[in-house]
């Protein structure tokens, strides 16, 4: 599957699901096999735009005990 | 199927709240009451009843019914998310409507408090969840994208919060009544770019019940269920717009080609406004405007009361509160309110048809879990 997919759309989340602290940003970025996947984030908000290439990419979640490795969207070009 | 006619004929709720200090048996214990009260119908005349709740917990209907004195008869609990109370009265309506019976208890109830503050939980065996989704992030997606192809900004959804919080002012059973400016809306608390606090539906508590007969317990106030249909969401993990709300188009078609209406012959509706924006969906969803125009629809004031085609004249979710398994019964109740002419201040003047809409659940790759819709008529 493509590295690289589309930015379809995302928001800056304020009230966190249990396992995350806010606020954290999600999105939905569409690739070009046809497939959407959902997923966070790590960019600035601002500099996001509906339309822009992201590059999937390796994030850290969560600390201690409860840390994991998990996949997450990156402005392509910054990862 | 030769499907007989179905009447709504008594109607109850209890005033939708932050928190009772009743239990939830209890809570439903008065809608029911009051349904019957409101028929002048025996409560030894029931023949089955049907119970939806969301986090009601088991053998609900069992536990409002006992202290009643209504037990033994056909009792069925229904969990269907946010469509719980909708989804039990599509089976009363399908179970008169058949013939099996003459007159059933359809009940919603629902008792947030338990879950404190907060959005509300969904089930950590769906990938998305786990990844940090929650409901209104979905929402607040779709809002963007919608901005995206169509324009408009987060002022324009504050103007649908605005017209529910005012027609909220009207009716004693909504959680918030105070109105609102759309500078307040903007202002309060961010819950998921760009929707804030006031943009999204408030936690409750309360019940509501109708007293669903054929003919032969028909009165003088009852008002026809026309129509009445459900469907489950369809896994899609492909391109797709999700400023289309699938479900409802589909759930749409299939109500107006049973009631043998369109949208233009809607006179008031009481719609799933679980966030503002869905309301603006909903709108295009259903046929009361073409895609892409839900925000001049809004702007224009046709869905405010007195406008062309009111719709959430009780407040809706976002006012009057979301008491989940309750919400599509007290939909119901709306409606009957409005066709019978007794809806006092927020009165729809000469409403005859009348359309509810509830749609439940979040989960991953679906635009909902499930979708109720009926149409009543006088």
């Amino acid at each position: 599957m493509s590295r690289i997919g589309t930015l379809y759309s995302f928001s800056r989340v304020h009230t966190p699901h249990k396992l995350y602290s806010a606020p954290y940003i999600v999105g939905y970025v569409d690739f070009p096999e046809g497939l959407r996947v959902f997923g966070q984030i790590r960019a600035n908000y601002e500099d996001l735009r509906i339309g822009m290439k992201v590059a999937t990419s390796a994030c850290g979640f969560g600390e201690g005990e409860d840390a994991v490795l998990a996949y997450c969207f990156v402005p392509a070009g910054k990862e | 199927m030769m499907a007989r006619p179905v009447y709504v004929t008594g109607i109850g709720m209890t005033p939708f709240r932050k928190k009772y200090d009743m239990n939830l048996s209890e809570i439903a214990q008065e809608a029911v009451v009051a349904a019957l009260r409101d028929a002048g119908f025996d409560r030894n005349r029931v023949e089955a009843v049907y119970s939806g709740s969301a986090w009601g917990g088991s053998l609900l209907g069992q536990r409002i019914l006992r202290d009643l004195g209504m037990t033994g008869v056909p009792l069925v609990n229904i969990e269907n998310a946010c469509s719980s109370g909708s989804s039990a009265l599509h089976l009363g309506w399908t179970a008169v409507a058949q013939g099996m019976y003459d007159a059933v208890l359809v009940i919603g109830s629902e008792k947030l408090s338990r879950f404190g503050s907060g959005a509300i939980p969904l089930e950590d065996d769906d990938h998305e969840v786990r990844l940090g989704q929650i409901m209104p992030a979905v929402y607040a997606m779709r809002a963007q994208r919608y901005f995206y192809e169509y324009g408009g900004t987060p002022a324009d959804l504050a103007q649908v919060a605005v017209k529910n919080r005012r027609h909220a002012g009207f009716n004693e059973n909504a959680l918030f009544r105070d109105p609102i400016t759309v500078e307040e809306v903007l202002a309060s608390r961010p819950v998921a770019d760009p929707l804030t606090l006031l943009m999204c539906c408030p936690k409750a508590d309360g019940a509501a019940a109708l007293l669903i007969t054929s003919e032969r317990y028909r009165n003088s106030r009852s008002v026809e269920v026309r129509a009445s249909r459900i469907t489950s969401g369809v896994f899609e993990d492909g391109i797709v717009d999700t400023t289309v709300d699938e479900i409802t188009v589909r759930c749409a078609k299939e109500t107006y080609e049973s009631a043998g209406i369109g949208p233009e012959d809607v006179d008031v509706a009481e719609v799933h406004d679980a966030f503002a924006s869905a309301e603006v969906f909903y709108y295009e969803a259903l046929g009361f405007c073409k895609q892409g125009e839900g925000l001049d629809l809004v702007r224009s004031g046709a869905t405010a009361i007195g406008g062309r085609l009111p719709v959430n004249p009780s407040g809706g979710l976002l006012s009057k509160g979301h008491p989940l398994g309750a919400t599509g019964v007290a939909q119901i109740v709306e409606i009957v309110e409005q066709l019978r002419g007794e809806a006092g201040a927020r009165q729809v003047e000469g409403a005859k048809v009348g359309l509810t809409h509830c749609t439940g659940g979040g989960i991953a790759g679906m635009d909902h879990g499930a979708c109720t819709m009926h149409v009543l008529v006088r």
